[in-house]
């Protein structure tokens, strides 16, 4: 009331100068606490719209009508925004205002392994993931929250599957042969967590460890990489945040196949050649009559393909007081696939507390509990006979049969034979059949801390890890692919766990202000149990239980193992700071692994780094454009134990013979493999140089690294000669190398009141090069499709000392056979008539075989890019991510049966119109007839590039004026997005981010043979804030 | 301070104590070599492990007659890669189906050669322990008789592996290799139980009789060769005229049975005419997916996948009153084509495995055998007739039995038990090793259009394995 009436005698007085409108020149200059101008500072006066930008020099000058209690609110990139009262004098006035620099970026605490540091005191490569930022793009998974943020880091969806999607993520290349080259995840100091159904909004950080110095601690888990992930935990007060989104998914492509007129066209071409070639006299399938009547008939693709649609809603709650702290959410996530049949649910409850035991103990807990069911399509499989692929059987069906006969009967088998191969309605199992996934998963790692003395702290933690999973399978007798087994269902269940202690020591204490030690030493010890069971039914009695009653069929050979692993640790960790310039850690770390052979059991991994805060010297402080500049360097020696169990051992397994009047299973056992006492970890040394460079007060920031990785004592599986009844024997021989260069680029374009631009780009280059394969000369490796391929001796590729990880090898494909002339003048011995591919005679010998293949591809890409734009105007913001891969080759199977190479299915449309049938016709697609390139293995032609370009997320966010609406709400912001908007590829296949048969080990990369594709996802989402 | 020390040290000698057991591992769900070969029922186990391979598809379920079959009874479609090269002779090291006949070979002998090493120290009847070594050491003979047949001097590998043993052996000699293989049958011959001992659950086993036959046929096979014994032949007869009279003697369990089409009939398979099959059975046996590959696609009936087609020539070459093999053997007709239809089963549904043995060891064999060992001691002996006479009347070609009138030459007889063997036996996994043993394999597939070069009686060492081995040395030719 004083102050209403004050104002009202401050007008009275001002009555008679109205109309003057007097003002007052404020002038004054910004600068950062060292004294630096702070060019680019926005200068507003609160309340008000008026304002100003400092000049380069950091000064400004500012008119204001009224002075009196008006206060200044000053702004810049990089610094905490600051308000500062105009003097009450009635005199012109100028100002120095000093800003502090923003705590973020800098100051930014940073989890590495067993503790937290701040950036700036970094000695390693360690890149955080932009969570904040992501908040309004949404996200299924972790993976997909690194895929293209972080440099140094290739995040490759294998197939997209609901549910089922798999990632493979390599952190600085390819490390192993025959072991996992995944990273280490660890979730809330668990390492080796499962991070499959962590719920992004729950997410606080995730921070990407690369180099040894930061990966060492943890040993011989660490050659991979290590990817720190911490969820949001409580603070004190009370929020609710509720984000919702829904949407629809599509196919982002589609092969375009011959319809049924093409198709019958076709197959009378195809049947006159062959009568041709066989000089048999077999009539077409169909009059040319019957075809010109057909039309189109049956596009099978839109058969299976559908819109789907997709939502997901969390809400979390978050609140406490100083003594006790809780984040408690809850999100339920459903997601129909684009193919029918396909779909997976979600429900997560993830719980965090934190509680102080007095003054000096604190305790808390991370948990969550969740459940996920996943209904498989059959997609991403061989294929073709009795293992169906309802995507790749869509594609290869006859368009002339119908989906459904005229009685309402599903068409039962592709036809007609023996032109065209047998394949299963895919309609009718994707509909009838069923297979479903569900995983129960448990998690919940609680920790003590007792602060012994100022600045020791002991930390333990006790944790489990538990999965119980299970799976469901039911094919029903009315299936063209029950023919054989009269109807199958099969039932199997996995419960996985593992349970970690962790007991730490950490001590921090600065000594006379320059000598700052940060000590942890602790010992952990970690037990993993893996158990499955299964059993599957044939004959089928009925099929009206799915696979709910294993009793009414004939039972086949149940199967069931249990396995364990033990890893004990000891580690420490020493970080000193000088001056807080010069930067020291020092880590090591000895792993026990039951793992290992008898004769190796422990293994020990040390690391050293050391960086210099070169912007804390005098002669770097005075350049003013420097905000920070950091040198790293890095060396230390990291394993992979990810070996499998038991595998040191000499080991008899259990294989069947039958015996007996009525033949009746009997159990065999036979010795399977040459024993290896020696059996270790593999070890990677590796080197790091990076430096951190910020400029003009962090308005651009750049992180640049370059690394150099040996891995040695590769896990082998050693080719030894057969007559010893072993293909193999498991050895630490072999080595391969990376090395590469990574950079991160973070600018603000744009930063003015009305207009926001920022830049995040990250760019990474990796050479692989296998240095070593121990006595082997090559190895061939790499999974190919047991359909198309079925006895294949050969593999997709080949590793050769010298040669990346990755090559695909075979033959040269060199144009079409034209005319007998030709042949014979090639005095090629090989059996070919014109319209055959030519593939080429490397030893020129004549002949075509295995000594003419090369290498005729690379599966890695040369190097990888993400790029982040955000532009807020106002209250709207827009997120445009860009991400991609250079210069690496898909081996497309695909096209082994789409376009050339056997005679039995569908074709894409233009092999109608486009291949060979006569001299000169064509020099690419060879006669429709031809069997060739199928029989011949792997050829270049079906190696296509793999680079793409992928505007990956485009989210168009409006942040909602909030007083307006309601006091209730804290934050309101609605959005939209678009998922997989547009790739820019040449890649003919569904969608160049592939690879078929991920899992089998490192080696199998870069093909594509029938895996989920990818589609684009267009959402609605909100996100309240209460 | 104190506290902390106190407290680190208990924790560090707490985790000492605990580690060194922890990290010794203990496997769960299979067996390792301090917990086997202790009891009976763990040789028996052994032993179903040497036969286990024997299902396989890369070897006695298909491969076994791709490599010995595609000869002048069907051919496989198309006539190109693995299948199409064994066909046409032009077979290389990287045929993969070459590759399977090796490495299955050596994974049972591999096999075969634990049981042999460590079944005689299990504490258990004597006999029925030596059965068991017995029918280890027929399967390692027979797996050698395939190597040495196939490539000629192959390594010969007789223990387990151990630090004592190379993984690089060197070919040893086709004589020696074809000694131990005889070694192996004399050994099994002489512990192996007889076939009416066999109980109804052991059927599918080895008996002495199928000892004695396998070795008639590894001495005829044997004096067709460079390291023939003179007394090859006379051991062949020996061995055949062994197994005779115990028919004679036990004819319920073994003998020719009267109806031909019923031995490759899926209900009366391990009848008394079968010695010896590779056994297969209904889910959950191993089905056997030979029916699969000789049946044609066409539905309702087939559902084959037509990958091998019977030669026109084939179903040509029988005599027109010799329609009950005829018909057994090429009777199916699709799409304008003759099928092998020995296979085919008829009590599963279209399109899946069947149940039928693949049958190793026949009593007709071994009545041909006996008239081959006979005309190859004496021509003019006249019992050589008897034998393929009653493989012949049991064929219903009673008014067309063979004698010195209508077959008066010794190499008339070879021709005449060329044939017969091709017509009793045909798909039976015979024909690419009695073309070499008569010396008809060039003119049967030169009548075919193929020309087959001297060094490709022999098949080639698998390339992979020249290469991972410096000891050995590939044939002449490849």
């Amino acid at each position: 009331m004083p102050k209403l009436l004050s104002i009202l005698l401050l007008l009275l007085l001002c009555t008679p100068f109205i109309g003057y409108a007097q003002t007052f020149n404020i002038t004054g200059v910004v600068i950062s606490p060292s004294g630096n101008p702070v060019p680019g500072a926005t200068i507003r006066q609160k309340n008000t719209n008026e304002n100003t930008i400092a000049g380069e020099d950091g000064t400004f000058a500012f008119q204001m009508r009224h002075k009196k209690g008006a206060t200044l609110i000053i702004s810049a990139v990089g610094y905490e925004t600051k308000e500062v009262p105009v003097p009450g004098s009635v005199e012109d006035a100028h100002l120095k205002i000093v800003l502090k620099e923003e705590a973020k970026g800098l100051d930014d605490v940073v989890v590495v392994g067993y503790g937290t540091t701040r950036k700036k005191d970094l000695t390693g490569a360690v890149s955080s993931v932009p969570v904040k930022d992501m908040e309004k793009t949404p996200v299924i998974g972790t993976a997909q929250m690194i895929e293209g943020q972080v440099p140094g880091v290739q995040v490759t969806q294998n197939q997209s599957q609901p549910g089922g999607t798999v990632f493979s993520i390599r952190i600085r290349g390819t490390n192993s042969i025959n072991s996992s080259s995944e990273p280490l995840y660890v979730v809330d100091g668990f390492a080796g967590a499962d991070v499959s159904t962590l719920n992004p909004s729950d997410v606080q950080s995730i921070d990407v460890l690369k180099d040894a110095s930061a990966t060492a601690i943890y040993g011989s888990r660490g050659a991979n990489g290590v990817i720190i992930i911490t969820t949001r935990r409580g603070k004190t007060g009370h929020s609710v945040t509720v984000d919702a989104y829904t949407g629809v998914q599509r196919e982002s492509k589609e092969y375009k196949m011959m319809d049924a007129q093409q198709f019958g066209n076709y197959l009378i071409t195809l049947q006159a050649q062959q009568n041709q070639l066989n000089n048999t006299n077999i009539p077409a399938p169909y009059t040319q009559d019957q075809v010109n009547a057909m039309g189109a008939g049956t596009n099978w693709q839109h058969q299976i393909f559908r819109t789907a649609p997709i939502s997901n809603m969390s809400v979390a709650f978050n609140g406490g007081n100083e003594d006790s702290r809780y984040y408690l959410s809850m999100s339920y996530y459903d997601q129909q696939g684009i193919i029918i049949g396909s779909d997976y649910k979600r429900g997560i409850v993830h719980f965090n507390l934190d509680q102080n035991v007095g003054s000096k103990v604190h305790v808390g807990v991370s948990s969550q509990t969740s459940y996920d069911y996943q209904n498989a399509p059959t997609v991403n499989t061989s294929g073709g006979g009795t293992t169906p692929s309802v995507l790749w059987d869509a594609v290869r069906f006859s368009p002339i049969l119908p989906v459904r006969d005229s009685t309402g009967a599903y068409t039962y088998v592709n036809e007609p034979g023996p032109l065209v191969s047998p394949l299963g309605n895919p309609v009718a199992y994707a509909n009838e059949a069923q297979d479903g996934v569900y995983n129960l998963r448990a998690f919940a790692n609680v920790y003590a801390d007792y602060e012994m003395i100022r600045g020791l702290h002991l930390r333990s933690t006790f944790g489990v890890d538990y999965l119980n999973g299970g799976e469901r399978q039911f094919v029903p007798t009315t299936l063209y692919v029950a023919a054989a087994t009269n109807g199958s269902a099969s039932q199997s269940s996995t419960q996985n766990y593992s349970w970690l202690n962790e007991n730490t020591l950490t001590y921090d204490k600065v000594f006379n202000r320059i000598h700052a030690v940060n000590v942890v030493g602790g010992f952990t010890f970690q037990h993993w149990y893996d158990k499955n069971f299964g059993e599957g039914i044939t004959n089928l009695s009925t099929n009206a239980e799915g696979a709910n009653n294993l009793g009414i069929g004939t039972p086949g050979t149940p199967y069931s193992s249990y396995q364990d692993n033990v890893l004990a640790s000891y580690f420490g960790r020493l970080n000193y700071r000088l001056m807080d310039k010069y930067l020291f850690t020092f880590t090591m770390r000895a792993d026990g692994s039951s793992r290992f052979g008898v004769n190796n059991k422990w293994g020990y991994f040390p690391s050293g780094a050391f960086a210099w805060r070169l912007s804390d010297e005098k002669f770097i402080h005075r350049i003013k454009a420097v905000s920070d500049l950091k040198l790293r360097t890095s060396y230390g020696v990291t394993g992979n134990q990810e070996i499998g169990d038991y595998q040191s051992l000499s080991s008899y397994s259990t294989n069947a013979y039958s015996l007996g009047t009525s033949p009746t299973p009997v159990v065999g056992i036979s010795p399977s493999n040459i024993p290896n006492p020696n059996l270790s970890w593999e070890s990677t040394a590796s080197f790091d140089a990076g430096v951190d460079l910020a400029l003009w007060n962090n308005r651009v920031t750049f992180t640049g690294d370059y690394y150099y990785k040996k891995t040695s004592n590769l896990l082998l599986n050693v080719s030894i000669p057969e007559t010893s009844g072993y293909g193999s024997i498991l050895e630490n021989s072999g080595a391969v190398q990376n090395q590469g260069f990574e950079l991160g680029i973070n600018t603000r374009n744009i930063n003015n009141r009305k207009v926001k631009w920022t830049t995040a780009l990250n760019f990474s280059t990796n050479k692989n090069k296998v240095l070593s394969l121990g006595t082997n000369k090559q190895i061939y490796a790499g999974d190919l499709s047991n359909s198309i391929f079925p006895s294949a001796t050969f593999k997709s590729g080949i590793l050769l000392v010298g040669k990346p990880i990755g090559s695909f090898y075979g033959y040269v494909f060199d144009g079409i056979w034209q005319t007998p002339q030709q042949i014979a003048e090639s005095g090629t011995k090989q059996a070919v008539k014109p319209g055959d591919p030519i593939y080429e005679d490397l030893n020129g010998d004549s002949l075509l075989n295995g000594s003419d293949r090369t290498i005729i591809g690379h599966a890695l890409p040369k190097f990888t890019y993400g790029m982040t734009n955000t532009v807020s105007m106002g209250r709207f913001t827009l997120n445009v991510f860009i991400q991609g891969v250079y210069g690496n080759d898909i081996l497309d199977e695909n096209l082994y049966e789409v376009q050339s190479g056997s005679d039995d299915f569908n074709r894409l449309a233009y092999i109608a119109t486009d291949s060979w049938t006569g001299p000169g016709t064509s020099n690419t697609l060879p006669r429709v007839s031809s069997v060739l390139r199928r029989s011949t293995g792997i050829t270049s032609d079906v190696i296509k590039s793999g680079s793409y370009l992928r505007f990956k997320t485009v989210t168009l966010s409006y942040d909602l004026p909030l007083p307006k609406l309601t006091t209730v709400f804290k934050a309101a912001t609605v959005y939209v997005t678009v998922q997989n908007l547009a790739t820019i590829s040449s890649y003919p296949g569904y969608d160049p981010e592939v690879n078929s048969f991920p899992t089998s080990n490192s080696l199998s990369l870069g093909t594509d043979y029938n895996a989920y594709p990818n589609y684009r996802t267009y959402l609605v989402g909100v996100r309240f804030g209460f | 301070m104190t506290k902390f020390i106190h407290l680190s040290g208990i924790c560090v000698l707490l985790c000492g104590f605990s580690c060194t057991k922890q990290l010794t591992e203990v496997p769960h769900s299979f067996l390792t070599p301090s917990n086997f070969y202790k009891t009976a029922a763990d040789a028996t186990s052994a032993l179903n492990g040497v036969f286990s391979p024997l299902q396989a598809q890369t070897y006695y379920q298909r491969t076994v007659y791709i490599i010995a079959e595609p000869m002048d009874c069907w051919y496989p479609n198309p006539i190109s890669g693995d299948r199409g090269d064994l066909y046409a002779g032009t077979y290389t090291a990287t045929n993969g189906e070459i590759s399977n006949w090796w490495v299955n070979s050596y994974k049972l002998i591999k096999n075969a050669n634990d049981v042999i090493t460590y079944v005689p120290g299990i504490s258990m009847d004597t006999t029925q322990r030596n059965n068991i070594v017995g029918n280890a050491r027929f399967l390692r003979g027979m797996a050698y008789f395939d190597l040495v047949r196939s490539f000629g001097d192959v390594p010969l590998v007789l223990t387990p592996d151990s630090d004592s043993t190379s993984l690089f052996p060197k070919r040893t000699p086709t004589a020696q290799v074809y000694q131990q293989i005889l070694a192996d049958l004399q050994y099994a011959e002489a512990n192996c139980f007889h076939t009416a001992q066999i109980t109804s659950t052991n059927i599918g086993m080895i008996s002495s009789e199928a000892a004695s036959s396998m070795m008639a046929r590894v001495y005829l096979q044997r004096s067709s060769t460079a390291v023939a014994d003179p007394a090859d032949n006379q051991n062949a007869l020996t061995e055949c005229n062994k197994v005779i009279s115990y028919s004679t003697a036990n004819p319920a369990v073994l003998s020719l049975v009267t109806n031909y089409a019923s031995i490759f009939n899926v209900s009366t398979k391990n009848g008394p005419e079968c010695i010896f099959s590779i056994q297969f059975g209904a889910a959950p046996n191993a089905v056997n997916l030979t029916n699969r590959m000789f049946d044609p696609t066409a539905l309702p009936v087939y559902g084959g996948y037509g990958s091998l087609i019977a030669l026109t020539s084939y179903y040509n070459s029988f005599d027109p009153a010799d329609t009950i093999r005829r018909n057994e053997a090429v009777g199916t007709v699709s799409g304008g084509f003759h099928w092998i239809s020995k296979y085919f089963d008829p009590g599963v549904k279209p399109g899946a495995s069947g149940r039928t043995n693949w049958i190793v060891l026949r009593y007709a064999d071994v009545l041909l055998m006996q008239s081959e060992a006979l005309n190859n001691i004496n021509p003019s002996d006249p019992t050589k007739f008897n034998g393929i006479n009653l493989v012949r009347a049991r064929a219903g070609l009673l008014n067309e039995l063979l004698d010195f009138t209508n077959t008066p030459a010794s190499s008339d007889f070879v021709n005449a038990l060329v044939n017969e063997r091709g017509w009793e036996l045909g798909v039976e996994g015979q024909r690419r090793w009695d073309l070499i043993r008569f010396k008809k394999y060039q003119q049967v597939k030169a009548a075919q259009g193929y020309t087959i070069d001297n060094n490709h009686l022999l098949l080639p060492l698998p390339q992979t394995e020249l290469d991972l081995n410096p000891n050995l040395v590939q044939n002449p030719g490849y």
